[in-house]
C-alpha cells in the first residue's frame, strides 16, 4: 500500500532521511574586506547601533548580497515559512491546499 | 495536574558524556518530526503546524536555518504536555470531545511562538495518558535569530498556557525539564 501524506499525495521524497548528513561538521569559511579608515568607523558605528559584533554585520552583509542560484534559493527559503503563515490564515482548506502543493512545485526543484 | 516537560539532554544509554549533545546533530529535524507525527502515521486531526508544510516539515527547517545560516548549535525545540485522567475528564465528556478540545489547546499553545518559529504539533493517544508533542525550529524565521531561551520568555510561554487552562479547565500546567542538577556542584549532568 502507497504511503501518503496529510494532503492524500504520495509521500515525498524530497527529504531521504538516509542522505541526511549525520556528522557535526562545522564549515569554516573566511571574509576578508578592505575598507578605509572612514568605511571602517561607518561599519564599526553601525555595527554598535545593531548591537552585534562587526563579525555577525560582515556576514548578514556578505548573506545579503548573495548572487547566483544560491542567494536566490536563501532568499526563497528565508521568505517560506512568512508564506506558509499567510496560507495559514486562510480559511478554506481546499484553497489552502492548493496554495501548498503550488508552493511544492515553486521550490521542490531547488 | 498537567505537566510540560522540555527535553534537552539524551536519555538512551547508548549515548555517553562528551557525545554529540541532543539536537546538536544535523538528523534532529527528521528524527524529532519523525517522533513528533509518529512516522507520518498520525490521523489529520491528531496534528498541527505554523509556519509549515506537514508533509516537508524537517526539510523545511533544516533549509531555513541554512538560508539564515544559522545551522549550528541546537537545531530543535522539543517539549511534550502530559495530562492525566482527572485533567482530561474536564476537557470533555467522550473521548471524541476530549480530542476535538485537545486540539484545540494545541493549537493555543503553539500560536505562542508560531508568530515567530516554525513549529509542529502530534497528539499521542497511544498510552495510559494523552500528550502533546511540540517541535520547534530555534531560527526565528522574522529575525533571523536563534532561539534565545531566557527565562523571560519561559515564563511568558507558562503564563500563555496556564492562562488557558485556569480559565477554561480549572488546572494548571506545571513546568519542568530533564535536565539532572549535580546535588553537591549545581551544575549540569548528563544522563
Amino acid at each position: 500500500m502507497m504511503k501518503t501524506n496529510y494532503n492524500g499525495m504520495p509521500n515525498s521524497n524530497i527529504y531521504n532521511r538516509n542522505e541526511a548528513n549525520s556528522t557535526n561538521v562545522k564549515q569554516m569559511r573566511s571574509i576578508r574586506v578592505e575598507l578605509t579608515v572612514e568605511e571602517y568607523d561607518m561599519f564599526s558605528k553601525q555595527a554598535k547601533e545593531q548591537k552585534i559584533s562587526k563579525r555577525c554585520l560582515a556576514r548578514t552583509r556578505l548573506l545579503d548580497t548573495q548572487e547566483g542560484v544560491k542567494g536566490l534559493r536563501d532568499r526563497l527559503m528565508r521568505g517560506l515559512p512568512g508564506l506558509h503563515s499567510l496560507i495559514d490564515q486562510i480559511e478554506d482548506p481546499d484553497l489552502q491546499r492548493e496554495l501548498r502543493e503550488r508552493m511544492v512545485t515553486m521550490y521542490g526543484d531547488l | 495536574m498537567a505537566t510540560c516537560k522540555v527535553i534537552t539532554q539524551h536519555h538512551d544509554p547508548r549515548y555517553q558524556t562528551g557525545s554529540i549533545p541532543k539536537f546538536h546533530d544535523p538528523a534532529s529535524y527528521q528524527s524529532l518530526v519523525s517522533y513528533v507525527l509518529r512516522d507520518y502515521t498520525l490521523p489529520r486531526e491528531c496534528v498541527g503546524a505554523r509556519s509549515l508544510d506537514l508533509n516537508r516539515a524537517a526539510w523545511e527547517m533544516e533549509q531555513v536555518a541554512l538560508a539564515f545560516d544559522k545551522y549550528e548549535g541546537v537545531k530543535v525545540r522539543h517539549m511534550v504536555i502530559s495530562f492525566l485522567g482527572e485533567d482530561l475528564m474536564r476537557m470533555g465528556r467522550n473521548k471524541a470531545e476530549i480530542l476535538e478540545e485537545v486540539r484545540w489547546f494545541a493549537e493555543y499553545v503553539i500560536g505562542f511562538y508560531g508568530r515567530s518559529y516554525q513549529i509542529l504539533y502530534g497528539i499521542h493517544t497511544d498510552t495510559d495518558h494523552l500528550h502533546i508533542h511540540i517541535g520547534m525550529s530555534t531560527v526565528n524565521y522574522r529575525t533571523g535569530y536563534k532561539y534565545p531561551g531566557t527565562k523571560a520568555d519561559y515564563y511568558a510561554f507558562q503564563n500563555h498556557v496556564n492562562e488557558w487552562t485556569k480559565e477554561n479547565y480549572g488546572f494548571h500546567v506545571v513546568f519542568y525539564t530533564d535536565k539532572i542538577l549535580d546535588d553537591t556542584t549545581g551544575t549540569d549532568r548528563n544522563i
